[in-house]
């Protein structure tokens, strides 16, 4: 089947620069490992999955007959990392039952949902993942309090820094501990969205943390906790 | 290599599995093959990462800079050269580990 659909064609020229950037790297050098090798690679991990991939054709589809719309069906994932984890299944699908077509299809969809919520750049080519426009970021920035770390002293300064950033480690891990590999289905870290002086936002949103699979769950304070960050003088 | 600034001196945890991380004790030195999420208590633990295999772009050096410890990576040999217990100095600007 030709295929003349430019998201997918997309897709394919960023995962092909991207693994050409990795090949000469051993799995183990990169994280998430995203290597492509049908020995070495995620495929025997995916390639049992024929009734998941089946399911979620048929899920798309049943949605679409009762008439929720694509847009929406975007939003039931939450967040489009959590989408791009669906990617990864494109390298086993020759192997579930769906028809080339049905492939095909299946993946433009979940491409078309990652594009919906990255609107201008869905692969994040311009190593950027922006989700909300002007109006978003000045009205979340109007209802959180921002602690202004260079007005401290130093030691004060030091320590925030640090709590900051071990805070932000420490729910990277805890996705890791829920989510394991795919651990992005547990948060998605956006921006940086330029902010007047030229300050930069940097927004990390961890969520879904009281996950039912695991008991300890319960015991979590919060099922969302999001972190802004806002730089200034960046350096590239 | 150097995978995440910073030096700190301590003593060496060796933990050749996953399975061996509740041995790990606070502000011990993490010495590792390899890191994956099922070190992640044996990491939030530790005062550096010293691993054998591994890159700049890898779990554990991605980790370290988060928790910002120092880090040195793809050492190759850290597990077999290093002994529980020994007291090392790690420089992870300089990827660096000197016998104290």
């Amino acid at each position: 089947m030709k295929n003349n659909n430019h998201l997918l064609n997309k897709f394919t020229e960023v995962m092909a620069n991207a693994l050409l950037g990795v090949s000469e790297e051993p799995g183990l050098y990169i994280w998430p490992m995203p290597y492509f090798h049908p020995a070495e690679g995620n495929f025997y991990l995916y390639a049992p999955k024929n009734s998941f991939l089946v399911q979620l054709r048929s899920l798309i589809d049943g949605l679409r007959n009762k008439g929720v719309n694509d847009k929406d069906i975007a939003l039931l994932f939450k967040k489009p990392s959590r989408i791009a984890t669906l990617t990864f299944l494109f390298e086993g699908m020759r192997y579930s039952e769906l028809t080339k077509e049905e492939r095909v299809k299946l993946a433009i969809d979940i491409l078309n949902y990652i594009a919906s919520f990255r609107k201008e750049d869905p692969f994040c080519e311009e190593m950027r993942n922006i989700l909300w426009d002007e109006s978003e970021v000045r009205d979340v920035l109007r209802k959180v309090n921002l602690i202004s770390i260079p007005q401290l002293p130093r030691d004060k300064s030091t320590k925030i820094r640090k709590l900051a950033s071990q805070i932000n480690a420490s729910l990277w891990l805890l996705c890791e501990y829920l989510y394991f590999n795919h651990h992005s289905i547990g948060h998605e870290f956006h921006g940086p969205y330029r902010l007047d002086n030229g300050l930069l936002l940097i927004v990390r949103e961890y969520y879904d943390l009281k996950n039912e699979l695991w008991s300890f769950s319960d015991k979590l304070p919060a099922n969302q906790i999001t972190s802004f960050e806002v730089y200034e003088k960046i350096q590239k | 290599m150097g995978a995440s600034p910073g030096v700190v001196e301590g003593v060496v945890q060796i933990i050749l599995q996953p399975e061996e991380v509740n041995r790990m004790e606070e502000g011990k030195i993490l010495v590792v093959p390899f890191t994956n999420p099922l070190f992640t208590s044996a990491l939030l633990k530790c005062s550096a990462l010293i691993t054998d295999e591994g890159g700049i772009m890898s779990h554990g050096a991605i980790i370290a800079r988060e928790l910002g410890i120092p880090a040195v990576v793809g050492t190759k040999k850290a597990t077999s050269s290093l002994k529980d217990g020994q007291r090392i100095l790690v420089d992870g600007e300089r990827g660096e580990i000197y016998e104290k």
